[in-house]
């Protein structure tokens, strides 16, 4: 195995954003049904980071790209003290970019998104969970959906993806417009709040299938939906409201790579025209059809490369490249969207692991210009609908949970790290 | 389903809660039947979190300005309109030195190199600074930054001798410390140093530097450069 490695398409910009307010972590956890013991965790982590060798990577600076190099420092479990998806505290290279925390019956696992994707860090957890449960003595088995210490690590997962499917061509430009940003006022000190919801993923699916929808389709409309209302307050702000979906490209591309491998797609409806849950749910599937098309995907793999390929591009000194890419991301980019909403689906655990778990979450970092974000993850018929914001105001959050309770009947649980709320 | 912990309900909003938060994190109305003896979700974030963020304000915002306020402004007064006593600057320029050493070593976490480094530049030019707004002697350039040169450079080359993982994390400070070693000789050339043999001595150690760099450290110093100059 290489001692170090070129950053994988996507990871590309993500060292050059990180700073406290768009931390560029995110946090995916379990919540087993028992207390977790730190001891076999520990054993559990030391176990699993032999199959994933590249999730101990560290970030170096080249002259003109960063790239990664190996790191044979074990990692350690903590037990949580700070808010998710908590910025880095020192430099890429001092600091472990995968880190796994425990506080009572949950195991989190926080991963600078350089380093892999939802799925990549999903599939980290699994095997984690795994492990601890397999020391505790518990009669789990694989069952051919975790990839265990024991397997020989394949090749493929270590491979840029982006690559191996890059045909040689040059996709139409996208213009694309500023969206509705929401506002608030920041919390002091800054920090992320998190509120989590759980609802019956089957109740939830029911409500959707009789609209026509996913699930997904039908929690993106309501979301819309919430920010179109609390928008439709907001009247010098006339942008159109656009959420962001993260795509996992493996779906439409097989690969089996632990590194970055995923798309955007941008849904977006008018915040001036007269909206109804219905009419964006009806405008989200017409969307949808387009967005996660074969076609439109391989689109942007192509857009991704080109932007890579350039020459003069990879001749600038990795400083001056630095700041292009934060004054593009956070002057513009970061501007096209109003915010995000990650969906990592039914986590497939196997059967003899899932009466140990109760639920899993995806927490996703808000950024500088997009102060609330949204994550979703299934198990065991558990839906979690995890928001993070970094600004006091919450009315998107409160109306969305209150459409599913009070509109649909729906029994909402929900919990907080209160961040902000309590001192 | 109640999701393994226990609840408590918020009628105004009509969800569940987990029964230990004492307000409903959607509506944040006061609930009624809280339960403080359950076990939260989330950690009770410890103070220090929060009161960091003040002791960052304080030293790394306030204290500057303070500065500012009290030196760098009555110097700039007394240079624009000629009036008054110069000694203050030589005072602004030591309070200043002292601020970059405190800031920038003690309150930062950026690299140690990089620290090394910038204090190593620091020092260097308040002491060059010292020396010519004095009877400009030249001690500054002829002695003492030569052999502060030669220390770091031996320092630094120590440190990752005897700490060989540091080594690419290291490197491109070493690097930069050996080439500064040619710094004096260029001073001299350019006749800003009078005397020569310490500026000698220094491009002499930088020279026996790189190629202890070489032959010592070779084959990681090659794959070092691949690293560092891929594109």
């Amino acid at each position: 195995m290489n001692k170090w490695t070129k950053l994988d398409n996507a990871a590309i910009v993500f060292p050059s954003l990180a700073k406290a307010k768009n931390s560029t972590i995110y946090r995916v956890s379990a919540v087993l049904k028992e207390t977790v013991l730190p001891v076999r965790l520990q054993q559990a982590l030391d176990i699993t980071v032999k199959r994933y060798p590249m999730m101990t990577m560290r970030i170096h600076k080249g002259l003109f790209w960063r790239y990664m190099e190996y790191d044979d420092e074990p990692l350690r479990v903590k037990r949580e003290d700070d808010y998710p998806c908590h910025p880095l505290q020192d430099r890429m290279t001092m600091e472990a970019l995968l880190k796994v925390f425990y506080y009572q019956r949950r195991i989190s696992v926080e991963v600078f998104h350089a380093i892999t994707d939802g799925s990549g860090a999903m599939e980290f957890l699994k095997t984690l969970v795994y492990e601890y449960l397999r020391l505790l003595g518990k009669a789990v088995e694989p069952e051919d959906k975790i990839r265990t210490a024991s397997e020989d690590i394949h090749p493929e997962e270590l491979e840029d993806s982006f690559h191996r499917y890059y045909t040689p061509g040059r996709p139409p430009k996208i213009r694309n417009t500023k969206a509705y940003q929401i506002t608030g006022t920041y919390f002091e000190p800054y920090g992320n709040n998190v509120t989590q919801g759980v609802v019956s993923a089957s109740a939830l699916r029911q409500i959707a299938k009789k609209q026509g929808a996913t699930l997904t389709e039908f929690l993106l409309a309501l979301l819309m939906y919430t920010i179109y209302r609390q928008s439709s307050q907001d009247r010098k702000d006339q942008r159109p409201i656009k959420v962001s979906v993260p795509v996992n490209l493996r779906q439409m591309f097989p690969s089996k790579t632990l590194r970055n491998f995923f798309a955007v797609a941008l849904f977006e409806i008018s915040s001036q025209q007269e909206q109804s849950l219905f009419k964006i749910l009806c405008a989200i599937k017409e969307q949808s059809v387009k967005n996660y098309s074969k076609k439109v995907l391989q689109e942007a793999i192509v857009r991704n490369i080109n932007l890579e390929k350039i020459k003069i591009a990879r001749f600038i000194p990795l400083p001056i490249k630095d700041i292009i890419v934060k004054n593009r991301y956070f002057l513009y980019n970061d501007k096209l969207r109003t915010c995000t909403m990650t969906n990592l689906g039914r986590v497939d655990l196997p059967k003899t692991m899932t009466p140990y778990v109760d639920r899993m979450e995806v927490v996703f970092y808000p950024t500088a210009n997009n102060p609330l974000n949204c994550g979703l993850c299934t198990v065991n018929d558990n839906m979690t609908i995890s928001f993070s914001r970094t600004i006091r105001e919450n009315r998107i959050i409160g109306e969305y949970f209150r459409y599913l309770s009070q509109e649909y009947g729906l029994e909402v649980k929900i919990y907080s790290n209160e961040w902000g709320i309590s001192d | 389903m109640n999701g393994g912990f226990q609840i408590n309900h918020c009628i105004h909003c009509q969800v569940t809660v987990e029964a230990s938060l004492q307000e409903c994190p959607l509506c944040g109305k006061k609930l009624t039947n809280t339960r403080l003896s359950v076990p939260r979700s989330y950690p009770a974030y410890a103070l220090h979190n929060k009161s960091s963020y003040y002791f960052q304000l304080f030293w790394k915002t306030l204290v500057p300005l303070m500065f500012i306020g009290a030196f760098l402004i009555p110097s700039l007064i007394t240079l624009l309109t000629g009036e008054g006593d110069l000694w203050l600057n030589r005072e602004t320029l030591g309070i200043a030195s002292a601020w970059v050493l405190v800031r920038y070593t003690f309150l930062s976490r950026m690299h140690m190199g990089k620290k090394f480094l910038l204090q190593i530049m620091n020092i260097s030019l308040a002491l060059f600074i010292f020396d010519h707004v004095g009877e400009a002697r030249g001690w500054s350039v002829n002695y003492v930054i030569p052999f502060m040169l030669i220390c770091s450079t031996l320092a630094m080359m120590y440190i990752v001798y005897k700490r060989k993982r540091l080594w690419s994390d290291y490197a491109v400070y070493v690097m930069t410390l050996i080439f500064l070693g040619f710094l004096p000789s260029f001073l001299y050339l350019i006749r800003v140093t009078s005397l020569l043999w310490p500026s000698a001595a220094a491009a002499g150690f930088a020279i026996v530097s790189l190629i202890a760099v070489y032959f010592f450290l070779d084959k990681n110093f090659r794959s070092y450069f691949n690293r560092r100059l891929h594109f």
